[in-house]
């Protein structure tokens, strides 16, 4: 049998710590806390479903948002092509080589996005005269 | 152990806050069943758990942080912690295993918080000091242990209150210490060791 007063039931006595304990109260006031808490949720998760249909429609407005220049790009295209068959068209009088350059000359606005063109008739004789 | 009715009709405000079905599905038996009552807002569960292990916590809690007040505020917040993860618990191992995993990962965070010095040697000057205030033998030597566990770290002392306050097997508290069972025996020897020694020292 342990001596009462050894070391070891002294240390094994310090270490349960019997002696410490809660109220009943602790167990009420927590309870309270608990309740509370729920309670918090419930109004957070409320807010949160409330929210669902103005997400729903951001989501969808970003969408049709990031869809749209694929649109736009469509319409380039279109553009380009039309760009094409003008080039086609030029004057029969004008050589290879200045058909050429013409035509260069009429894809720098659409590259550089500019609203500006040459399309006059009068425009392409001046600059066929420059370059010889 | 108290009967479910009797349960129910002690604690009438409790009782406020659930309706009589939830009191009709409130199974319960043992700590894993209740962990389930309360993942289902069962109020009563909840109630029965805290019961149940509060004053296992406080103690741990009270032996490891030496602050009353620390050590209440610790338990609230284990049982608080137990409440939201209930929903995702798993009972793959004792609930004890799983209680003082959680208490022990709050003990670490609050001693971290307190940025705790640990002091490795007490002067004898310190000791007598400290333990002249004490009236009783009995008082002296808890006070003689309370610096003594001071000195120790963090784990050393936690794997000696498991063992000695929940009776843990090395295993258990392996596992709650996420360690092998070998470290868990070296640290609670060198623990108890560094106890007895100190309290020797002081009888001398």
């Amino acid at each position: 049998m342990k001596d009462k007063n050894g070391p070891e039931q002294v240390i094994e006595d310090f270490l349960s710590n019997e002696s410490a304990s809660l109220s009943e109260e602790f167990t009420e006031s927590l309870l309270v806390d608990i309740k509370k808490l729920n309670s918090e949720n419930k109004s957070t998760n409320r807010g949160v479903s409330y929210f669902i249909p103005f997400v729903s429609f951001g989501v969808v407005f970003c969408a049709l948002f990031f869809f749209t220049p694929l649109f736009d790009l469509e319409v380039t295209v279109d553009e380009k092509d039309d760009i094409a068959l003008e080039s086609n068209s030029l004057p029969s009088y004008l050589h290879e080589p200045e058909k050429i350059i013409i035509e260069d000359l009429m894809a720098i606005p659409q590259e550089l996005n500019v609203s500006e063109s040459f399309l006059s008739e009068q425009t392409y004789d001046l600059l066929v005269l420059l370059d010889s | 152990m108290q009967s479910i009715p009797n349960l129910l009709s002690s604690h009438g405000a409790l009782l406020e806050m659930s309706g009589n079905q939830d009191r009709a599905n409130c199974i319960l038996s043992d700590d894993q069943l209740l962990m389930k009552e309360v993942a289902k807002q069962c109020p009563v569960a909840m109630e029965k758990l805290i019961t149940r292990w509060k004053d296992g916590l406080f103690r741990f809690f009270d032996r490891s942080l030496r602050n009353k007040a620390d050590a209440e505020d610790l338990t609230q917040r284990v049982f608080i912690r137990v409440y939201q993860s209930a929903s995702r618990y798993q009972p793959k191992a004792k609930f004890s295993t799983y209680l003082f995993t959680i208490a022990r990962n709050l003990l670490i965070d609050e001693l971290k918080k307190k940025n705790r010095q640990q002091i490795s040697i007490y002067s004898d000057e310190l000791i007598q000091g400290q333990v002249a205030q004490t009236r009783n033998e009995v008082e002296e030597w808890n006070e003689i242990l309370d610096i003594a566990m001071r000195e120790i770290p963090e784990h050393y002392s936690t794997a000696l209150l498991l063992r000695v306050q929940r009776e843990l097997s090395y295993k258990e508290i392996a596992d709650i210490m996420k360690v092998s069972e070998s470290r868990v025996k070296t640290w609670i020897h060198r623990a108890r060791t560094h106890l007895k020694q100190t309290l020797l020292e002081y009888r001398k």
